[in-house]
């Protein structure tokens, strides 16, 4: 009878020591996990596109590290237009910079009106017109820790 | 903090109840002291908790309640080990916690740690080296590695070494942001290290010193950066080893008992060996607090307390404890990475390595990874100076952990953390796979091994099986209330034959070859024997076990030996059943403890079994085989006329005269020597070799007792010699009373048994096998016939008598048995006396047969 009692207060003490351990691991990963997302997240400068064509639409942010443009709906940035292509132009945040590509439009691609054949590298304010759609890019200042 | 608490209660619970399992009773003394020690923790800790968090916002979560749990750990079980001990270790945690509080509130003693380093460390060295002149040691002879007096002793290589990392974390804080060369900057502190190295290396404090050359190499890692570091300092210390091999014993000794621990596990590596045995014994749950015998590790409380968690939590136990220690340092390094100052940044990295690396090498020299070194398991083991050193570096990285506007310094060297916490991170896996390893894959072979004591224990505390015999009398039985059963011997005279089991001179006889059913792990069902061990951490009650002794024979045996050295085996000739077997002079089991060396220095040597390993010249009894042989040849001689024989100057004669008429068949009862040459020119060496080979004389009997090496073949050199006694060949009474049943039992010769059966719970009275008969003779009919000629007028029995001088003793021997046509239990005897006393040897053997011929009256 005292055995059955001991055996199950064992059982209880080997069991409470794995849940510190549990906790303690949890409340690490917990930690180690919000750390990363913040990381990534104030690393990678928020990508603003405004659309400047009547009807002028909301303003869209991104803080991926690649944002791909085009008609398809699974693009990051889909644009209902029969002059854009499907996947259309890729954005994308490498060396602390953000990238603008054409993916070999129809229409092709246009920063500040000249027309892109290789990346090139974005500033905020430049204007990039995609077929007949125009947008401004800007860019989110880095956030100070 | 929480989960810390309820864990801790629930381990002293447990050693609470302990008592009440071991006993199988609620009526016992329960242990209470602990909870003393609990409260004073529980208290402390609270108190250190509400201190902190009013004192500081935000401070490193893990650190008070990872320290509390395993500080909390650690002081129950050195309340389980002693509970004297105990007590000054509470006192010494009030000392600790008190001074991580202080450290906390007076935050400008870093100022003045890191300003006046040298000085620190030099006051450390002097401490240290104030134990060469004043050194002692509290529990008496010993390492003087303590300063001290009056109850109230520390050891300063404890504080040396936190002295050490801030030292190093000061220095290296001046001068890394210069650029530096590696043997510029290493000068200073590989004098300070090496200094500090030498004076313990100097006391043969060498966990100490190996300790220190490990913090100072990890620390220079850390912040230079550079591999070929470790890389020289592992060569060091391999190379330091080597030379220590040369100089010191105590290394050589060290590296012997870890690379080789089964050579000498009673002495040199006896600490090792119980360590590995303590943790095989724990398995996967442990035997629960208070239920092991981890004590019997030397120093369980401090060095070896690793092994005593383990014993008693079991794997689950030690790996939660390996856990704790890699979540300690991981939380020191990551605290490190979080750093202000570069001070901070060495201060916090030097105090992980330093709890990491102590950790590793205690429960590694306790798991045999390492070889031993004696230093203590931060926060766990008992130690004043180490508890309060521990404490005070968690004090310190609980200031570093505070945060602070700053943002943290980028760290120069991420690849050297990268490193040290792999290596942490390795080591530690090593220690868990090890622990399993120890205490699942080959807790088996462990626990078999003769080293494993636990029996001990459990011969207090579990019921050992009864023995009893034929006709179920009590021989040995158990007696005492659990806790304080011992083992008694009903019986003494049978001494020799049913042994002994104690604590002090180990297992002999039959208590050691049933060991395993008498203690109960052999024979009971395996399910029974798992749930005992699980739920009380004991085997199962003993079973009784039945002799085929008969314990009224037995009597009469004694008592007609008396005070004469010899030997008497009765056996059932069919059966092979042993009915009596003396061996005098006997020893007393009940009375080892005081009369052992007595009787080990007695010259009649009491110990020694005569039935079974006493080895006594044939003599010239051996005439009734050779008769059986030649009349199943048909070619048996005549009888000269003078009945005694000379060999190399020395007359052999008749034991006693033979009755009328003279006959060959006479002649041979008496153990005449010439009727014995007579029968042996008839036989060739060859035929003779055959003969004895049948009888058994050079086979040792299958019995569960300790039984002499058997003679060989090849010492019969000619078969006269044999016949007349004079050739090598030595036979014991058993072997003797084994080959005069074969004659009994038509030629077959039996195997001899003396345990019957054993009482199981669940099938009932199980017998244990015997071994088969051997057939001697192959004409039965034959065999009857002579046996009828060799008869006796008035008895249904045949024998044999025969005394003859041999160089400094005489031995007289006496064989006998029933006819094969006798109705009742077939018997044969051997008698054999350690004098010229063939009256006597007769007397015995002809009471014998007639006594059991007779049913004895109970």
């Amino acid at each position: 009878m005292s055995g059955i009692l001991v055996l199950i207060l064992r059982i209880l003490f080997a069991l409470l020591l794995y849940v510190f351990l549990y906790w303690a691991f949890s409340v690490i990963w917990r930690d180690l996990r919000v750390r990363t997302q913040e990381q990534t997240r104030e690393s990678i400068p928020a990508l603003l596109f405004t659309p400047l064509d009547p009807p002028a639409g909301e303003v869209m942010r991104f803080q991926t590290s690649e944002v791909i443009l085009g008609r398809d709906t699974l693009c990051n940035l889909c644009v209902p237009h029969e002059t854009v292509s499907a996947r259309h132009a890729r954005f994308t945040f490498q060396q602390n910079q953000w990238w603008v590509e054409d993916l070999n439009s129809t229409n092709g691609s246009f920063l500040n009106g000249e027309r892109l054949t290789t990346r090139a590298v974005l500033v905020s304010g430049d204007e990039l017109r995609c077929g007949q759609i125009t947008f401004r890019i800007e860019m989110e200042p880095k956030k100070q820790i | 903090m929480g989960f810390a608490l309820l864990a801790t209660a629930c381990y002293s619970l447990i050693l609470s109840l302990s008592p009440a399992v071991r006993l199988h009773s609620f009526q016992v003394e329960y242990r209470w002291h602990h909870w003393i020690g609990w409260l004073a923790w529980v208290a402390l800790f609270s108190l250190a908790y509400h201190y902190l968090n009013r004192l500081f916002e935000e401070h490193d979560p893990y650190l008070l309640p990872i320290t509390s749990l395993l500080s909390g750990w650690g002081l129950i079980t050195i309340f389980r080990l002693d509970t004297q001990l105990g007590y000054r270790q509470t006192i010494w945690l009030g000392v600790g916690v008190i001074s991580l509080m202080l450290i906390s509130r007076y935050q400008q003693v870093f100022t003045w740690l890191r300003r006046y380093k040298y000085l620190w460390l030099t006051v450390g060295l002097l401490l240290t080296a104030l134990t060469f002149a004043l050194g002692t040691y509290p529990a008496g002879e010993g390492p003087r590695l303590w300063l001290g007096c009056c109850g109230f002793y520390f050891q300063p290589s404890e504080p040396l070494k936190l002295l050490l990392v801030v030292y190093l974390a000061a220095y290296l804080a001046e001068r890394i942001p210069f650029r530096f060369r590696l043997p510029e900057l290493l000068a200073p502190t590989l004098i300070m290290t090496g200094s500090a190295a030498l004076m313990l290396v100097l006391q043969r404090d060498l966990g100490a010193a190996t300790l220190i050359i490990g913090i100072y190499t990890l620390v220079i890692f850390l912040a230079a950066g550079r591999r070929r570091i470790l890389i020289i300092s592992g060569l060091f210390l391999i190379a330091a080893a080597l030379a220590g091999t040369l100089v010191f014993d105590v290394i050589r000794l060290r590296l012997e008992a870890w690379l080789n621990p089964w050579v000498d596990p009673a002495n040199r590596s006896f600490q090792i060996v119980q360590s590995l045995i303590s943790v095989a014994t724990g398995r996967l749950l442990g035997s629960g607090i208070g239920l092991g015998s981890p004590a019997l590790v030397p120093v369980a409380h401090s060095d070896f307390i690793a092994a005593a968690i383990a014993e008693e939590s079991g794997l689950a136990g030690i790996l939660a404890l390996i856990s704790l220690f890699a979540l300690l340092t991981y939380r020191c390094l990551a605290i490190s990475l979080a750093a202000r100052t570069s001070f901070q940044h060495f201060l916090s990295a030097g105090i992980g390595v330093y709890f990491a690396i102590q950790a590793i090498l205690i429960m590694g020299g306790n798991l045999r990874l390492l070889p031993l070194t004696g230093v203590t398991l931060p926060f766990v083991s008992y130690g004043g100076s180490s508890l309060v050193t521990s404490f005070i570096g968690i004090g310190m990285l609980l200031w570093v952990s505070l945060p602070r506007p700053e943002p943290p310094l980028p760290v120069q060297q991420a690849r050297a953390y990268t490193w040290v916490t792999a290596l942490f991170l390795g080591g530690f896996a090593a220690l868990a796979v090890l622990a399993g390893w120890w205490s699942i894959v080959r807790a088996d072979a462990l626990l078999s091994r003769p080293e494993n004591i636990r029996w001990m224990v459990n011969l207090r505390f579990v019921p050992r099986g009864d023995l009893l015999d034929r006709r179920n009398e009590m021989i040995a039985t158990t007696t005492g209330e659990r806790g304080s059963l011992t083992r008694q011997l009903l019986y003494p005279p049978l001494g020799n034959t049913i042994g002994y089991i104690n604590p002090r001179f180990g297992k002999a006889g039959l208590e050691a070859s049933l060991d395993g059913y008498l203690s109960g792990l052999q024979g009971n069902p395996a399910s029974r024997i798992w749930l005992a061990e699980l739920i009380y951490s004991q085997p199962p009650d003993g079973l009784d076990v039945r002799l085929s002794l008969d314990l009224g024979l037995q009597r009469i045996a004694d008592g007609l030996l008396e005070n004469h050295r010899g030997a008497v085996v009765l056996l059932n000739a069919r059966s092979g059943e042993i009915l009596a077997i003396s061996s005098h002079p006997y020893y007393d089991p009940n009375r080892l403890d005081e009369r052992y060396s007595e009787w080990l220095n007695d010259p009649a040597a009491p110990f020694v079994n005569r039935a079974t390993q006493g080895q006594y010249p044939t003599a010239t009894v051996l005439g009734p085989f050779l008769y059986t042989y030649l009349s199943e040849k048909g070619s048996l001689p005549v009888l000269p006329l003078n009945l005694s024989y000379i060999h190399e100057n020395q007359t052999l004669t008749c034991a006693r005269p033979p009755r009328t008429p003279l006959s060959l068949e006479t002649a041979i009862e008496a153990g005449c020597p010439a009727a014995l040459v007579e029968m042996s020119r008839q036989i060739s060496t060859a035929q003779m070799r055959e003969l004895f080979n049948a009888l058994g004389f050079f086979a040792a009997p299958d019995i569960r007792l300790d039984v002499a090496p058997p003679s060989q073949a090849a010492q019969i050199s000619s078969s006269r010699l044999a016949a007349i006694g004079k050739s090598e060949v030595k036979v014991t009474p058993l072997q003797m009373a084994q080959a005069a049943a074969a004659l009994t039992n038509n030629g077959s010769r039996p195997s001899p048994r003396l345990v019957v059966s054993v009482e199981t719970p669940h099938q009932g009275r199980v017998i244990l096998p015997a071994g088969a008969a051997v057939p001697v003779f192959g004409n039965q009919q034959a065999v009857t016939d002579a046996l009828q000629q060799l008869a006796a007028p008035d008895l249904p029995v045949w024998q044999s008598l025969s005394a003859q001088q041999y160089e400094s003793t005489a031995y007289t021997w006496f064989i006998g048995g029933t006819l094969p046509q006798w109705g009742g239990t077939p018997l044969a005897i051997a008698v054999l006396l350690e004098e010229n006393n063939p009256q006597l040897a007769q007397t015995i053997g002809e009471t014998m047969l007639q006594s059991a011929l007779q049913p004895v009256s109970p």
